[in-house]
């Protein structure tokens, strides 16, 4: 296990090499730097433009200036936002801290969600329900993330009952620690929903037709057969041999959450990566761009790791020795 | 023709255990032993579904037959692996259709004669390979092997679950087969009624190696321990003894 | 007859049929009669296709949703086919219970022996745990196990055939069933352990006072078995009496249905001892197969430092 582990890890950190490098030659790639917009401002004379590229080091080659970075990110020091002129990852640690805010109880409560409802829409097979399952699913599917958050902000707008963006309001920030908790979390409210809705429908399918397969094994009616409850054979039967696609979906559906929510994040001004990240792809700030692409890619290979443990944990079959009990 | 696999590293179960014999052509062999003796991984190795770490396979086909498969094995439960969505038609002309010998018409003569000559309606080939039942779907699995024109058969429990009277119909195609085309056998399996009456050797094996190996007439004789376990419960459970009153 | 008589098991006028997907309407079973009473065993002596499998699942009432039933089905006077979900269930595997041929496809291979068994119980029973400790004990060292802890932390792919079979055999009688319906139990087992667990189920149905449905294709198992047999042929029951009755039936296919001899030597198979030279060609002097030193082991993999084989590979 351990070994496994090691060995797992060791790939991660291979894959964020790459995508840095990857990173770092897209930038190039791209037709300007931080400083090209100051060009437009004709009182800059073009020493001052050069000095302030020795001094941000963008004249240096792109080869060196990435084995720079490399060397000091090993150290933790992720390299100096152009924009904000702060360290990035004290730019970018509380803006990570706001988006996982909101994926973390979305993904908890759309798979609290999804489960027991995919669950019984594959037990209760009538021609009514499954019908409103795939015309339903459908709807969700296709609708846009970013619809979605439109949709919560004119909801936001037009009722005034909702917070139409940001955190907190303005006076919550001074006052005692549980209003303030109250407050985010009402701020909280539309965009987790948004959220909900977007990654509900994947979860419910797979669901669905993974439990519908178990249900048609040998095992599951041998079950059945002995007279086993509906609940003990849905949830632990059906549901357990059923897990293995579903904790696979459980990985992928952290990167989707991700991704849907720096989207959802930039519409509803929530202070999460998505509007840093936006901002620092559109200011050139070179440092703040890798450095939140690396963020983002640790939590999906964390995630991913997570997955596969959760697999040997819930599958006797991965794992276990073929030899024989003998007794 | 000849065939020779050798070599590579060996690990930790042994499945087989230097096994030697030969088969002489138009006969038949019956293997015989407990579950996890080696019999089906000897199947594969020797059909070539499998990679010896050691030793050597030879076939010795004749050459006229070259352009069709030499050997064709049937799996255990060969009637769950056929494709349920085929057709009757499809399962047996298969091979005929991979080989490329025939057009369609005779393709479609040949597989019907087949299906009936296992005991199925030639008039059901345009059935699902679902729709038959288990036992239908074993023999539509015999039949495929044999539209593949083998000169070696290997069955490995094919005509396991079959009432008797399909058992006898089966054992005379085979044997005619036999003797009119030379097909050798290599037939795995725990029934020894059936073995006393289709194979001339028995190979006797136990925890991957041959223990014995025998003509069939003498099985019933032998004296090693694992020849005699399977005999005595052979006679349990095959009720062999019985005889019809006369 | 005694008026009070009352057969534990009474199937009258069963017919079953199935829905293709195209439509069509296939006849497993036409109208079949059947009684068993308390402690009998009945063997259903069919091929495969003789509609013996759609008799246990309509007893269970676990035909497939495409099935089309008819008759009557009861059990110690209950009506089967219009009971309740309630009834079903204490019916299933509390009074009435089922083992089948492959007993790895019959066992939850992600859920452990015991979880499996404690399951059941727990369905039909409510006991403390130590009272169900003690069952299980009682009945995993019943059906031969030495070392029950062993078993019931144990997951299925950790088994051998014959322990599976002994595990689904405990599952089913755990709770003490007063009939078992058997399906080909010992089709998927090589002769030893076939010998043994036909051993087993003839100790459990004296010790448990069991009546059985025995279903099998094999008649050499029923006769130590069996008080009765029902001989099933395409859906139909053609025959039905004990063994040696039977075997003097005046029907061909039912005498060769239960002698080898007669069906096989009465075709013409030649005995193997009389086959010559005749099938041998001149050309092939040397054998169409030859084996030289095989040998094969089976790779262990690590995966998360636990051994496991390759997949795709398995010794047997």
């Amino acid at each position: 296990m351990i070994t496994y582990l090691l060995r797992r890890i060791g790939h991660g950190i291979l894959l964020l090499f790459g995508v840095s490098l990857l990173l770092f030659f897209l930038q190039q790639a791209a037709p300007a730097d931080f400083l090209t917009d100051m060009r437009l401002n004709s009182q800059i004379s073009d020493q001052t433009m050069a000095a302030l590229r020795a001094q941000y080091g963008l004249d240096q080659s792109v080869p060196v200036r990435y084995l720079h970075w490399v060397k000091s990110s090993i150290r933790g020091d992720l390299g100096i936002s152009f924009a904000y002129n702060v360290p990035v990852s004290g730019l970018i640690w509380p803006r990570i801290q706001h988006t996982v805010l909101l994926t973390g109880p979305a993904l908890f409560i759309s798979w609290l969600i999804a489960v027991p409802l995919g669950v019984l829409a594959a037990a209760n097979r009538k021609p009514w329900i499954d019908r409103l399952f795939a015309g339903s699913t459908s709807l969700f599917l296709s609708v846009p993330d970013i619809l979605l958050a439109l949709l919560a902000l004119l909801l936001a707008l037009s009722s005034g009952k909702f917070p139409a963006g940001g955190m907190s309001s303005s006076s919550s920030s001074t006052a005692i620690a549980s209003s303030h908790v109250r407050d985010v979390m009402w701020h909280m409210l539309l965009p987790v929903t948004a959220l909900i809705i977007g990654s509900l429908a994947p979860i419910l399918r797979q669901v669905r037709s993974s439990v519908m397969e178990v249900m048609d094994t040998t095992y599951f009616r041998a079950a059945e057969g002995h007279g086993l409850g509906r609940f003990t054979l849905l949830f632990r039967h059906a549901l357990q041999a059923a897990a293995n696609p579903l904790i696979t979906l459980f990985g992928t559906s952290i990167a989707t959450l991700l991704s849907t929510s720096l989207l959802i994040e930039v519409i509803m001004s929530w202070p999460g990566m998505g509007p840093l990240f936006l901002e620092s792809i559109q200011a050139r700030d070179l440092f703040v761009v890798i450095g939140s692409v690396m963020f983002i890619t640790v939590f999906l290979l964390a995630g991913n790791l997570i997955a596969d443990i959760l697999l040997f944990v819930f599958d006797p079959r991965i794992g276990n020795p073929r030899t024989r009990v003998d007794a | 023709m000849s065939r020779k696999k050798s070599l590579a590293k060996a690990f930790s179960v042994r499945a087989l255990d230097q096994v030697e014999f030969a088969l002489e052509a138009g006969t038949t062999t019956a293997i015989i032993g407990r579950s996890g003796s080696g019999k089906s991984t000897l199947a594969r190795c020797i059909a070539g579904f499998e990679k010896p770490d050691t030793g050597s396979v030879e076939i010795h086909a004749k050459e006229a037959e070259k352009s069709s498969r030499a050997v064709q094995l049937i799996f255990q439960d060969a009637g769950s692996a056929l494709n349920p969505r085929f057709t009757a038609l499809d399962v047996v002309a298969e091979p005929m259709l991979i080989s490329g010998q025939l057009n369609a018409a005779d393709r479609k003569q040949r597989a019907l004669h087949l299906m009936a000559e296992v005991g199925l309606d030639p008039e059901s080939y345009l059935r699902k390979a679902l729709e038959f039942s288990g036992g239908q779907r074993q023999r539509l699995a015999v039949a495929r092997a044999l539209a593949a024109n083998p000169q070696l058969l290997i069955m490995d429990e094919s005509l396991a679950g079959l009432d008797l009277p399909l058992q006898a119909q089966m054992l005379r195609l085979l044997l005619d087969l036999q003797s009119l085309h030379g097909l050798s056998y290599l037939y795995i399996s725990h029934d020894l009624n059936f073995i006393s009456l289709f194979a001339e050797n028995v190979i006797v094996m136990d925890q991957g190696r041959i223990v014995e190996d025998l003509p069939v007439s003498m099985l019933a004789q032998s004296s090693h321990p694992a020849t005699q376990a399977l005999v005595a419960a052979g006679e349990r459970v095959h009720a062999a003894g019985v005889e019809v009153a006369q | 007859m005694d008026s009070t008589y009352a057969p534990l098991l009474r199937v009258a006028g069963l017919r079953v049929a199935y829905r293709t997907a195209g439509g069509a309407r296939v006849s497993a079973l036409r109208s079949l009669d059947l009684e068993v009473a308390e402690r009998e065993v009945v063997g259903v002596l069919g091929a495969s296709g003789s509609g013996k499998s759609s008799l246990t699942q309509a007893v269970l009432r676990m035909l497939p949703r495409n099935a089309e039933v008819e008759g009557q089905i009861s059990f110690r006077r209950q009506e089967i086919l219009t009971a309740g979900s309630r009834e079903l269930r204490n019916l299933r595997g509390g009074e009435i219970a089922l083992i089948s041929q492959e007993p790895a496809l019959a066992l939850n291979p992600v859920l452990s022996i015991g979880r499996q068994i404690d399951d059941v119980l727990n369905a039909h029973r409510s006991l403390s745990s130590q009272s169900r400790k003690e069952k299980f004990q009682l009945m995993l060292r019943d059906v031969g196990f030495p070392d029950p802890d062993r078993i019931l932390r144990a997951y299925p792919h950790q088994l051998s055939g014959g322990q599976r079979q002994r595990a689904a055999i405990a599952q089913a009688l755990i709770c003490g069933p007063s009939l078992l319906m058997a399906d080909e139990p010992l089709s998927a087992l090589d002769t030893v352990t076939q010998a043994e667990i036909l051993d087993l189920l003839t100790r459990l149905k004296s010790q448990m006072n069991l009546a059985m449905i025995f279903i099998t294709h094999n008649a050499g198992v029923l006769s130590a078995l069996a008080d009765r047999i029902v001989v099933l042929r395409d859906g139909e029951p053609i025959a039905s009496g004990s063994l040696p009755q039977l075997r003097l039936s005046s029907d061909p296919y039912v005498r060769g249905l239960l002698c080898p001899q007669e069906n096989l030597f009465s075709s013409s198979a030649k005995p193997a001892s009389s086959r010559g030279a005749g099938s041998r060609d001149e050309c092939s002097a040397q054998p169409i197969l030859r084996v030289r030193n095989l040998s094969k082991s089976f790779v262990q993999k690590k995966v998360f430092g636990q051994s496991v084989f390759c997949k795709g590979t398995r010794p047997g």
